[in-house]
């Protein structure tokens, strides 16, 4: 059989608790009687449509490079918290209205069941609509514009949010991620990723492909860090979409993709052995498989001593 | 039928006078006169969030001047100030579009310098700077740096407000200090969120020229040599006379930026001896010296601040930056503890919420670090953060000044 090694390229996070346990922290790997049990979610793809019908046997997996005996696949389907991050900011006020609209695309995609905020960023962060029903998503029409950007703080603040244990948390920040004021730099950004639970998508957008952009050059500094954003959002599982990949296929198509893959992952739960408990644990995940897929798994997460 | 269209055009132009539209312009003069009454908030009412400013700039410059000078000698001087003063708020109201707010600002400056300065006109011009700097209107400000072309070259007078203002009190340090701060503004770099601690081996002796290959790439390391490198005084001097003779041309680049913050480090030291501009002198002082990577020169400066002033922008920053500098020195449990002296002094500011949440995140204290964010995106009033506020010098006090300049003007 020819191992499949395909490189992990966009995750759908780590679970760090079994479904059967009691409540915990949802990344760290959980300890009970003893035991520490991580989970792993994972999106497989042929030819861009979901792979079904895998088993224990299909998947190998890596942690720290020592192999893991997997315990259990599920197939779940698990409710998503998605935030919408909203770039308002002077700068992006020629598309504006088009990241507005795909705002409330989005917001439909989602189902009964899944719950939608939307975060707003110009010189500070905004939550403009909180965790509710995506049903009940209001209108976006006035929410207002302008003002400097603080891309790498708005990203920190979703990622850093408490989600529920029987729920995944999905952010797409649609942004030109050219930033003004944040506190924090794009290296940060990545630090926080590699810690959170929730998958990470940025869609960047082209300011000027409007020819309507109301930039504001007297603005002394901007950070474009786009390849450390890029591994921060791969670090979650996520992906930075560039401006023609935007253009091209649109966000809500590449949400519709990404909402696909959410609903299809698999759940991979094992007890690592061979490897300290603390520290950073790299993941890999690939099939025994023969064929090309695309396989989306976490990097890897923060175990404690 | 021409008897129609005669009347119906006549009733179109008088309901368009009588009622005007949501963004038309209603009548300057009245609106003039209210303000001049002390009814400030009912003159600023009919113009809006979003006042047709182009439009009130013409009825300034035709009806505003016939205002001023209607009322007789006696009365120009203050009308002069009323007229200003009114723009001034509503250039304010208007300031998401700025292009033409900062005509109405220029107009009240050119108003007012048709006499002579009075007390009041002080206040003015502070306000104004103030709002030009909310504004990072720097080319407003200051003026074109030398050889730099002109964004927006409508500006028409729109330009080097400050030496109108300088000009007018010269015995006016804060004007003095906004000048310095635009200087800073100008070289806000990375640095300015990633405080460093000084590396040993950039500020003792020069380094080898360590770069060769394509010029490209010698831009390119430019930009995060000039980020990064930071030397001392001597050996950016030295560095910065020449990239071929000591180091090579990160080295130049890197002690050219040094050296544009030790020549800040100059600018504001004079105004520590000013007992109004001491307290902020001391936070732009210590926050130039912790882009310097030169971490107890800060904290000396930072360590002033409390014993100086009440003002809980410049207390937070002291906070705030003093915070930073523990960060970058790995004294987490001090950072941490600092960012938390700092949100007890502004509650709920994001600068100091989103990095100390950052540091809790990474450092596994999880519930804390969810719990600071979600307060800090409560829904609720706006908290004006003094970190976002820092690069505007004194926009932070526009509520203040506007107050002062409406008590004045009764």
């Amino acid at each position: 059989m020819t191992r499949v090694r395909v490189a992990i390229a966009v995750a759908v996070g780590v679970i760090g608790v079994a479904a059967w346990l009691e409540p915990v922290d949802t990344q760290t790997p959980v300890l009970r009687s003893g035991t520490t049990v991580v989970s792993v979610n994972v999106s497989v793809r042929a030819a861009n449509a979901p792979v079904s019908g895998l088993t224990a046997v299909d998947f190998e997996l890596a942690d720290n490079g020592v192999r893991q005996s997997i315990r259990e696949v599920g197939l779940e389907a698990v409710p998503i918290d998605a935030t919408v991050i909203l770039d308002t900011s002077g700068s992006t006020s020629g598309v504006i209205d088009r990241l507005k609209r795909d705002a409330r695309d989005i917001a439909r995609f989602l189902k009964p069941a899944d719950r939608l905020r939307v975060l707003t960023m110009d010189s500070y962060v905004h939550e403009i609509v909180p965790l509710g029903p995506a049903a009940a998503l209001p209108s976006l029409d006035r929410v207002p514009g302008g003002g400097a950007t603080s891309a790498y703080d708005a990203l920190v603040a979703a990622l850093i949010a408490r989600v529920d244990l029987d729920r995944r948390h999905l952010i797409v920040a649609m942004t030109d991620a050219i930033d003004t004021v944040s506190v924090l730099d794009a290296p940060a950004v990545r630090d926080v990723a590699a810690r959170s639970d929730a998958v990470l998508h940025i869609v960047r957008v082209d300011p000027d492909s409007s020819g309507e952009s109301r930039f504001r050059p007297w603005v002394a500094y901007q950070d474009r860090d786009f390849q450390t954003l890029r591994d921060a959002a791969a670090r979650t599982g996520g992906q930075l979409h560039d401006p023609d990949e935007f253009s091209r296929r649109g966000t809500v198509e590449n949400f519709k993709r990404v909402l696909e893959d959410f609903r299809s992952s698999y759940v991979l739960r094992y007890t690592p052995t061979g490897v300290a408990p603390g520290g950073w644990h790299e993941l890999k995940v690939t099939l025994t498989r023969a064929g090309h897929f695309t396989i989306r798994a976490r990097r890897g997460y923060f175990g404690r001593s | 039928m021409r008897w129609c269209w005669t009347g119906l055009i006549t009733v179109v132009l008088v309901l368009a006078e009588v009622y005007p539209s949501a963004q038309s312009v209603p009548r300057l003069g009245g609106l003039l006169d209210l303000y001049e009454r002390g009814e400030y908030d009912a003159a600023l009412a009919p113009l809006g969030a979003w006042p047709n400013l182009d439009r009130l700039f013409d009825r300034l410059r035709s009806d505003g001047t016939r205002w001023v000078a209607a009322a007789g000698p006696d009365a120009i001087a203050r009308r002069r100030l009323i007229a200003a003063a009114f723009a001034l708020e509503a250039a304010r109201l208007g300031m998401a579009n700025w292009e033409d707010a900062r005509h109405l600002v220029e107009w009240g400056c050119e108003v007012l310098r048709g006499g002579p300065p009075q007390p009041a006109e002080r206040t003015w011009q502070l306000a104004s700077v103030a709002l030009i700097q909310g504004a990072s209107d720097v080319i407003f400000l200051a003026g074109l740096p030398r050889g730099a072309p002109d964004p927006h070259p409508d500006r028409g007078a729109a330009i080097d407000h400050l030496t109108h203002a300088e000009l007018r009190f010269p015995d006016e340090d804060r004007f003095r200090l906004a000048r310095v701060v635009v200087q800073e503004f100008r070289g806000w770099g990375q640095d300015s969120k990633r405080p460093r601690l000084a590396d040993p081996q950039a500020t003792s002796v020069p380094r080898s020229s360590s770069v060769a290959g394509p010029r490209t790439l010698l831009l390119l390391d430019a930009r995060e040599a000039t980020s990064d490198v930071r030397f001392d005084r001597a050996t950016a001097e030295q560095l910065a006379d020449g990239v071929t003779r000591l180091g090579g041309f990160r080295d130049y680049m890197a002690a050219r930026k040094s050296l544009q913050l030790w020549r800040l480090v100059d600018a504001f030291e004079p105004f520590l001896k000013i007992e109004r501009t001491r307290a902020d002198a001391h936070v732009r002082l210590g926050h130039t010296y912790l882009r310097l990577a030169q971490p107890d020169k800060a904290a000396e400066q930072f360590q002033h601040v409390a014993g100086l002033t009440s003002d809980p922008f410049l207390l937070y920053l002291a906070r705030f930056f003093t915070a930073r500098m523990q960060q970058a020195a790995e004294d987490r449990a001090a950072a941490i503890a600092s960012y938390r002296e700092a949100l007890q002094i502004v509650p709920r500011a994001e600068s100091a919420s989103i990095a100390l949440a950052a540091l809790l995140f990474t450092g596994d204290e999880r519930d804390d670090a969810y719990d600071v964010v979600a307060a800090a995106l409560t829904p609720g009033p706006p908290v004006q953060d003094p970190w976002r506020q820092y690069p505007s010098g004194s926009f932070h006090l526009w509520p203040t000044l506007v107050a002062r300049l409406r008590e004045e003007l009764r």
